[in-house]
């Protein structure tokens, strides 16, 4: 079987030593027109996974920026279905593997069966899901796969027997929540430790599921963790958002490569 | 029921959340199952509800309301006797003792109104503990008084701008809170609504109230009654006086949702009459919700029935046909509420009005040799100021 763009992107990266940059992103704001110029310059700066942010209004595990972000797009009616009328287009310019994270009441508010459908159609390459975990997440994973997307779970600190049956039903990569320390020091091997467990059960990249906001934290944990992926979204829709508000969305594009390039110039080479 | 292996009632229930907080659920579950077994905690909790909140309440005939009606004899369990002024008090009793018995130091909790918030102050008051009620930033504007109250009982209000600033963001925050702080923190939930264990929690520790009245009704009219009604919004006190009578097939189980201005405007919270099944904060349940399950605003004139969605144990029983949910517009519980307030002189909460307003419109349709239990969820006090406000009786 021909790997995946996901499991491509990995094996380039290992060959050069690095981490992946996952890019994330919410869509819909402040329009879904933006979205192709957005992805563009996300890839045009170096990120290696793009993922995608469906708003919805009463998320329990996002940003007030993402949340704000959010609102906007759904009072500027927003919809899934517009949603993925524009991804499949982004999918012909965007060679970069798209991870789509939506909301399961989302999900199951627009038909679970539809969605993955649209999923298929649209060329998405993986889905992940913050309010479904492993106990609520067998119809949605064996729906996905059969159309050969993986949805991406996400781990915390837990006991060995959860982390095996999350880690038995994953595919491409896994998302790992470490406890956030102040302490640099503390949080790295907090992180590293939890890493060190997980890859006793699994083979697959292990991605960190916080995202980094500055680029001092940034430069720390992607010199010091032993993970396949850094994921940065907040500091970008920051940007996204203060563009809008000053009506100076056309520099966004090149303000957002900008960013990008950033982190990926702070990348450690293992 | 119980909840199968994977949580749910039937379809319903389950616990969609995000990994971390499924960490928390799991350690709750395990401490839950553990406490209901052991007879010292049930012990402990029978000595508060009885020392403390003043249980059992009664089940009070209303003779002078069964008389104006002239059909079916109408009885209220009187849970607006209870300690804080409704049922609630039930519940965040049986969950501080749990957080108590976890070695938990910090108790959050979501209010509405402001009534959740007021027993949890006053619980964590009495044992001691640190405590934090989330709260839409509109209902801490409308609802000073009882901020104040929960202040005066030592609890930190946090006021909640995210969203639409009212009991769902306050619930999403609640939760964001518990996820960052698992370690110290208990979340106590104040309806039968959230991710499980905590419906079927809050089940078994409002289950009391069903327990006494199905007895009471057996000492004073030596059978079961035909009819058992309770306002529905997240369906606390609801499942509380239902639960016992589950396996009473003769006996009707009537949950009493707002229908606000009326079903046929946007202006409800008509979960059952008017919603789909969907997902909200937890758990699969009826809910008001937009084609893409963005949940749509509620409205009633009583604020603890303001809720999007409903216990899943309710959506359970109304799937099975085992009971069903009816509704009340805001002006058939005001009315409700004036007539037992000048009929029976108890001024119930415009909560429970909901549910005195079907017990009104369906007792006059049955014979005399009927018996609708009704549950009083709470008293009337906290409202008076908003019924004379409609009435223009008293500017703001």
């Amino acid at each position: 079987m021909e790997n995946s763009r996901i499991e491509n992107t990995f094996n380039s990266i290992k060959q050069n030593h690095r981490k992946a940059l996952i890019a994330h992103i919410t869509a819909g704001y402040p329009n879904l027109q933006s979205l192709m110029p957005i992805m563009q310059s996300l890839q045009a700066g170096g990120a290696d996974i793009l993922q995608i942010g469906i708003p919805f209004l009463d998320p329990v595990g996002d940003a007030p920026i993402v949340q704000k972000a959010s609102q906007k797009a759904i009072e500027n009616h927003f919809t899934i279905g517009d949603f993925f009328r524009t991804l499949t287009n982004i999918r012909q310019e965007i060679q970069s593997p798209i991870v789509l994270k939506a909301y399961y009441t989302s999900i199951f508010g627009y038909g679970e069966d539809k969605f993955i459908d649209e999923c298929s159609a649209s060329g998405t390459d993986a889905v992940t899901v913050p309010d479904l975990p492993l106990e609520e997440s067998s119809s949605l994973r064996e729906k996905l796969h059969t159309h050969g997307i993986p949805l991406i779970y996400t781990m915390v600190p837990a006991s060995t027997e959860r982390m095996n049956a999350i880690a038995h039903v994953s595919q491409e990569f896994i998302y790992l929540l470490p406890e956030y320390n102040p302490d640099e020091k503390t949080f790295i091997d907090g992180i590293n430790n939890f890493a060190r467990k997980v890859r006793d059960i699994t083979q697959l990249p292990l991605c960190l599921g916080m995202e980094l906001s500055d680029h001092e934290s940034f430069k720390t944990v992607s010199s010091g963790a032993q993970i396949d992926g850094l994921l940065i979204g907040d500091i970008l829709m920051k940007k996204i958002c203060s563009a809008v508000e000053k009506g100076a969305f056309t520099s966004i594009t090149e303000q957002l490569e900008q960013a990008v390039k950033g982190f990926y110039s702070l990348q450690a080479i293992r | 029921m119980i909840p199968n292996a994977k949580a749910k009632f039937g379809e319903f229930g389950g616990q969609y959340v995000p990994e971390v907080v499924m960490q928390a659920l799991i350690e709750l579950d395990e401490a839950f199952n553990d406490a209901i077994n052991d007879e010292q905690f049930i012990k402990e909790y029978h000595y508060y509800l009885s020392e403390y909140d003043g249980r059992p309440t009664p089940l009070y005939y209303a003779e002078n309301l069964t008389k104006k009606l002239g059909g079916a004899k109408i009885y209220l369990k009187r849970e607006d006797l209870n300690h804080t002024g409704a049922h609630k008090i039930n519940n965040a009793l049986g969950q501080i003792l749990l957080a108590k018995r976890m070695g938990k130091k910090r108790i959050i909790a979501e209010t509405g109104a402001g009534q959740h918030g007021v027993a949890t102050a006053t619980v964590a008051a009495m044992f001691g503990m640190d405590c934090e009620i989330f709260m839409g930033a509109e209902d801490v504007e409308r609802q000073r008084l009882n901020v104040f109250r929960m202040e005066l009982l030592g609890a930190k209000v946090r006021s909640v701008t995210s969203g639409s600033s009212t009991l769902k963001d306050a619930v999403n925050e609640a939760i964001k809170d518990w996820a960052a702080n698992i370690n110290d923190t208990f979340y106590l939930i104040g309806s039968a609504v959230g991710p499980y264990p905590y419906p079927l929690m809050v089940r078994e520790f409002q289950k009391v109230i069903g327990e006494e009245a199905r007895k009471q009704i057996i000492e004073k009219e030596n059978r079961l009654p035909d009819y058992v009604v309770a306002c529905v919004g997240g369906g606390s006190n609801a499942i509380g006086i239902f639960y016992p009578f589950v396996g009473d097939k003769e006996v009707k189980l009537v949950g009493v949702e707002a229908a606000g201005k009326g079903l046929d405007t946007n202006m409800h919270a008509a979960t059952f009459n008017r919603g789909t099944v969907g997902i909200i904060h937890g758990m699969k349940t009826y809910l008001l919700q937009s084609p893409d399950g963005e949940i749509t605003a509620p409205y009633s004139i009583a604020a603890g029935l303001d809720y999007p969605g409903v216990g899943p144990e309710h959506s359970y029983l109304k799937e099975t046909n085992r009971a069903t949910y009816e509704s009340a517009t805001d002006e058939e519980a005001l009315e409700a509420f004036e007539t037992l307030s000048k009929v029976e002189g108890i001024i119930p909460a415009l909560e429970s009005a909901h549910a005195v307003a079907y017990a009104m419109k369906k007792a006059p349709e049955l014979s005399k040799n009927h018996i609708i239990v009704v549950n009083l969820s709470g008293r009337g006090d906290k409202d008076v100021q908003q019924v004379a406000k409609i009435k223009g009786i008293e500017e703001e």
